[in-house]
């Protein structure tokens, strides 16, 4: 099984392998590098299968870009959450859906918000939220 | 055993464990309901006839479970024990079945289901007994497992056994069905002995006849090579 460690750590290291100029994080850092995405385990469900043989786990993908300039930013942000491009999580998490772990797969299932309300180290950020589901064994 | 949530039912198939890719499960048993009224009643009468056993299983699809039923539809006569839960002296329903209808896949975005429907498919139907031995691996000889109890057979009755051997296999095992008067099995009889296994699979025993003993176990009286064993006795 990938423990909830193993899976934070291989988001970050897809997303930092794959996508040039953002900084991707495990865990909620105190202050954020822009272009930044942070993970966030949101729900779980560990009773997918007969005898713990598959967990579900369900993230918030955090992704912030600085609010400089509006404009710009929510360009940055629009290439971020698109379906393709060279910015585009989603085809990253698409092109990996095993997260480089062995027994994993992985999707981005929608986004469920986008707004400049995010903050981090109370600094304000234009941001979205991409679902991002992840199945996995539930024990050895 | 109260009521329980169903978090661990087990279903061993043929040579596969299926427990952790199933999500859901009906084993059904039914008869023909056979009506006998004649004039003169004021209600119906009716008699039990043929019994049938129908198991569903359905759950997450992986290239193992594909491998296992693909090739599986039609067959006969598989060997599937299946469990409210997989420890030593749990009930479990023992039964040799067809493969009938195998399906795949669902919408966008869902885990990829798959879905067996499973008929018996020997005079045999199903066999209600207890584990004797839960999932687990063994490379000597002697007794593997646990001792269950389970009724003294009458003369119309037989012993049954089902014993599934599992992946990663050795070269070959020999297993008994032994009884006793006793739980210390000072004095084991050999009621029958499976033929010997030399690959994974299910394997099915039947020994007809009375027997005085109420206590069984399995023993394993020759191997080589490390195996990974499961199986369950029953009498009726």
């Amino acid at each position: 099984m990938a423990s909830l460690q193993a899976i934070r750590d291989a988001i970050k290291a897809t997303l930092e392998g794959n996508l040039a100029d953002v900084t991707a994080y495990d865990t909620v850092p105190d202050a954020s590098n822009l272009p930044a995405v942070i993970p966030i385990p949101d729900e779980a469900d560990f009773a997918v299968t007969m005898g713990r043989g598959t967990d579900t786990w369900e993230f918030n993908l955090y992704v912030l870009v600085s609010e400089g300039e509006m404009g710009l930013a929510q360009d940055a942000l629009d290439d971020y959450v698109s379906g393709a491009g060279e910015a585009s999580i989603r085809a990253v998490i698409f092109a990996n859906r095993t997260l480089g772990l062995s027994d994993v797969d992985a999707h981005v299932s929608a986004m469920t918000d986008y707004n400049a309300k995010f903050t981090n180290s109370e600094l304000p950020h234009v941001g979205a939220v991409l679902r991002l589901i992840v199945h996995t064994s539930g024990k050895v | 055993m109260g009521t329980f949530a169903m978090i661990d039912c087990t279903t061993w198939a043929h040579g596969y464990d299926l427990t952790t890719d199933l999500n859901q499960m009906a084993l059904k048993f039914d008869a023909d309901e056979l009506d006998k009224t004649t004039f003169g009643n004021d209600f119906k009468r009716r008699t039990g006839g043929l019994k049938n056993v129908e198991l569903s299983l359905s759950g997450y699809y992986t290239t193992d479970v594909d491998a296992l039923q693909f090739p599986d539809l039609g067959v006969a006569d598989r060997v599937v024990t299946t469990m409210p839960t997989p420890d030593a002296g749990s009930v479990a329903y023992m039964m040799r079945v067809g493969n009938f209808k195998y399906e795949l896949f669902d919408e966008v975005g869902s885990m990829t289901p798959f879905a067996l429907d499973c008929m018996g498919s020997n005079r045999d139907g199903v066999v209600r007994g207890r584990v004797a031995a839960s999932k687990a691996t063994t490379n000597a000889t002697g007794p593997v497992g646990s001792v269950v109890q389970l009724p003294a057979a009458s003369s119309s009755q037989s012993v049954y056994a089902a014993l599934h051997v599992f992946s990663p296999a050795g070269t070959t095992v020999t297993v008994q069905v032994q009884s006793d008067g006793a739980a210390d099995f000072a004095t084991p009889t050999t009621v029958a002995t499976f033929s010997a296994a030399t690959s994974t699979g299910g394997m099915w025993l039947r020994h007809a006849g009375a027997n005085t003993d109420t206590y069984y176990r399995f023993n394993v009286s020759a191997i080589t090579g490390t195996f990974t064993l499961a199986g369950a006795i029953g009498v009726q």
